[in-house]
This record gives C-alpha cells, structure tokens and sequence, in this order.
C-alpha cells in the first residue's frame, strides 16, 4: 500500500464543513461506545475478532484472517483499519480542513520512524516491526517498508538523513535522543505553521500533549536521576502550562514544593493520585488518558470548523488503542479491572 | 406621491420574492450537502435528509405570498 496523502493536495477541493462534519459525525456514531468495551472485556481473544469481524472492521478481519491469528490479526486489523479511515479523511477534508487533519496525522511518521528504529535497535525481526506499523502520514509508506528491510539501526538512520526534513539526525545517537530530536521537530514545525492560530483548540491540544510529555520526562528524572544534558535534550519547548524554565526549576524542587507548584496546573491530581506508587506506568497511563478526554471535550465545537474531524480522529485513536489494549491484555491473561482502567472510555 | 408608494410597492414585491429565494438557497446548500454528507454513510438517513432538504423552500413561499399579497391587495389600492 504506497500512500502519500499530504503531498497530494493538489487534488483536495474546497473544504465544505456542512458536508464534512455531518459525514464525520455519522461516522463517529459507528465507533463503540461504552457497553461494547464491556462486553468486549468479557471475551476471549478469538471472540474478540468474531466480533470485530462482524462489525466496521470487517473487512480488514477478513483479508488478513488467512495471514494471522488471534492478537496478531487483531492488531493488524486495526492499524489498516485506522489508516484507511485516515485516508479517506483526508479525502474528504478539502484544502482547509486538510491543513490541521495533516498536521495530527503527520505524527504518524514519526510513530512509524521510532517503531522501525525501536525495532532496529532491540534487534527485532521485519514482522515484528511491520506489526506496529500504521498506513498514514506524509512519507510514502513504501519509504517506511523498505526502512524496516534496511539490515541495521545506523544504516536505518542513514537512510532517513538522505530526507530533508531529516537532515538533523546522526546515527551515532542512541535511540532516546533520536527520539526526542524527531518529537521535538514535529512539535516545532506544527507550532510554527499555526503561529497565528496560538490561541485555538488545535493549538492548546498540542501544547496540553507537549506539557504531558515534558512532565513524563520530568517525573522520571525526578525518579531515575539524570545528567544535565540530558534535561536538555528530553524537555520539548512550547508548553501550555509549563514552560522550560518552570520545568527545569520544578525537576529541581523538594517533594512538597513540586507537589504544591504542580497543583497549579491541571495535573496536579493526577500526579498526587499516583505519587506514592513504585512504578510510573499508571501515571503516564493516566496522564494519556487525560489528553485524550480533554481534546474529546474541547473538539466538540462550532459544527462549522474543523474541530468535528479533529474529534472524531481523536476518537478512533481512542477507540483503536482501547481495542489493542483488551486484547494484548487478555492475551497476557490481565485481570479485567485492570484492563478497564486504562481504557479511555 | 401615488407614483412613489406603486414603485415602493412593486420593487419590495421583487424584493421578497428575490431574497427570499437567495436565502432558500444558501439554506438548502448547506442542509443538502450535510445531508449528502450522513447519507454517504448512513443510507438510512435518505428520507430525512430529503424532508429537511426541502424545509427551506418555505421561506421562499413565504416570500411569493407576501409578494402576491402586494400586487393583488395593496397595489390595486394605490392605483
């Protein structure tokens, strides 16, 4: 599947925002709602795909149903599901919509880039690699097959310098700082593209996005210690609650101060709930989830933007993931309530 | 004087015909294409998009009769 949808805006037609968000808002009441998930919760792996057979994702259960079986059909079932539906989002957006449809799914890139890098660098196999792959974003995606057949990280990254938005990179990096520096550019140019637009939903979303990845950052130096450069190279500028001067004092404050300073901001609780606990998994779980139940909130909107379709990409995301989150959870026999807790629901 | 109220007459007859005919217009585009828009994914939706797809055209009978009301019942008093 070779898809390049960014750089084909020449085809796109005038946005028409009547068409689109009613087209958009018919699509998102096929998503599942809540009792699905439950229902879902209560079911094996192979009762799970039936079920996603009989429902929106059947196509994709049954062209690949010969290739794999339980979790592994399922998860590949899902990202061709979410980057067809992306496709055609981006068909039926027109110029303008296009623009901030462009801008979230561009990500998608960069989710793919670090996957194949992951994947290089713990050595894992080309079908393991091309499992966490999702069909979308500005690069062709025959460009992304042929990095996961590149034999080596280096040589992966190599590749990648030859692309000129990804001249920066240097391939005697480790994976961590390759991963900030390809984050942190994606933020850069979005925020610079919609200068003018500072004060936006779509804005405040990213910015909200940058603040929750800085805090993860910030929690696990806080926790795992780290060097000064380090600070430097993790922390991604543009915050809407905290900038790089808030962040680098507060990575430096006693526990109570950063717990005080921290309750300023809207995530505080969520930092407070899950302080005392050894690991940071359900933190940055929580933290996710509140990211996702904000833009969910704030996309609803005026009927006459793009905020429908910004809503309605959030909330297939939503739903994929919660998807992939019950299955890899009953494949490793996860109790239930777990689960449930890190759907976003 | 009675020349002036038939030309005030006549022109807001053309008037309400013209623009209520202009705002019927931009009403149905943007009710039709919503409703091409759920229909392309939900055809189910085809009969209620049609229904309110031709709500509009009532303003423009609203219009037409006001029109018609000025150049049967007031126009003949003027002249």
């Amino acid at each position: 599947m070779d898809l390049n949808v960014v750089s084909s805006e020449y085809w796109l037609g005038e946005t028409n925002y009547s068409y689109l968000n009613t087209r958009v808002r018919a699509m998102e009441s096929n998503l599942f709602r809540s009792d699905v998930y439950m229902k879902l919760l209560n079911m094996e792996v192979s009762q799970i795909a039936r079920f996603l057979g009989e429902g929106n994702y059947k196509e994709e259960i049954e062209s690949l149903s010969r290739e794999y079986r339980g979790v592994e059909l399922i998860e590949h079932s899902i990202n061709k599901n979410l980057g067809k539906t992306y496709n055609k989002l981006i068909k039926m957006s027109g110029k303008k919509a296009s623009k901030y449809a462009f801008a979230i799914l561009t990500r998608w890139d960069i989710h793919n880039i670090i996957s194949v890098l992951r994947g290089k660098y713990s050595k894992a196999t080309a079908e393991e690699i091309e499992r966490t792959l999702i069909p979308i974003g500005e690069l062709p995606f025959s460009l992304i097959q042929s990095l996961v057949k590149i034999y080596g990280y280096e040589d992966v990254i190599k590749r990648l310098k030859k692309i000129e938005q990804f001249d920066f990179l240097d391939e005697t990096k480790g994976i961590a700082d390759i991963e900030s520096e390809l984050f942190k550019m994606y933020y850069k140019k979005i925020l610079e593209t919609f200068k003018k637009e500072n004060k936006s939903l779509f804005i405040q979303f990213l910015r909200t996005e940058i603040d929750i990845i800085n805090i993860k950052n910030i929690m696990r130096m806080r926790r795992y210690g780290f060097a000064i450069e380090e600070e430097e190279k993790n922390m991604v500028e543009g915050g809407l609650f905290l900038n790089i001067e808030n962040l680098s004092s507060l990575l430096r404050e006693p526990e109570k101060e950063f717990l005080k300073r921290i309750k300023k901001t809207p995530y505080g609780s969520i930092i407070e709930k899950h302080w005392q606990e050894k690991t940071l998994f359900y933190l940055e779980e929580s933290l996710e989830k509140y990211l996702m139940e904000c833009a969910k909130e704030q996309f609803i909107g005026d009927p006459f933007t793009i905020m429908p379709v910004l809503h309605y990409i959030i909330s297939k995301k939503i739903e994929v993931e919660n998807i992939r989150k019950i299955s890899r959870g009953k494949a490793s026999n996860l109790e239930i309530k777990i689960i449930e807790d890190s759907l976003v629901i | 004087m009675a020349e002036l109220g038939v030309i005030v007459v006549v022109l807001s007859s053309v008037a309400s015909v013209i623009l209520t005919g202009l705002a019927a217009a931009w009403a149905e585009k943007h009710i039709g294409s919503a409703a091409i828009g759920a229909m392309t994914e939900k055809e189910e939706l085809f009969s209620k998009g049609l229904v309110l797809t031709v709500i509009p055209e009532t303003i423009v009978i609203f219009g037409l009769t006001v029109s018609l009301v000025l150049l049967f019942v007031v126009l003949p008093q003027l002249l």
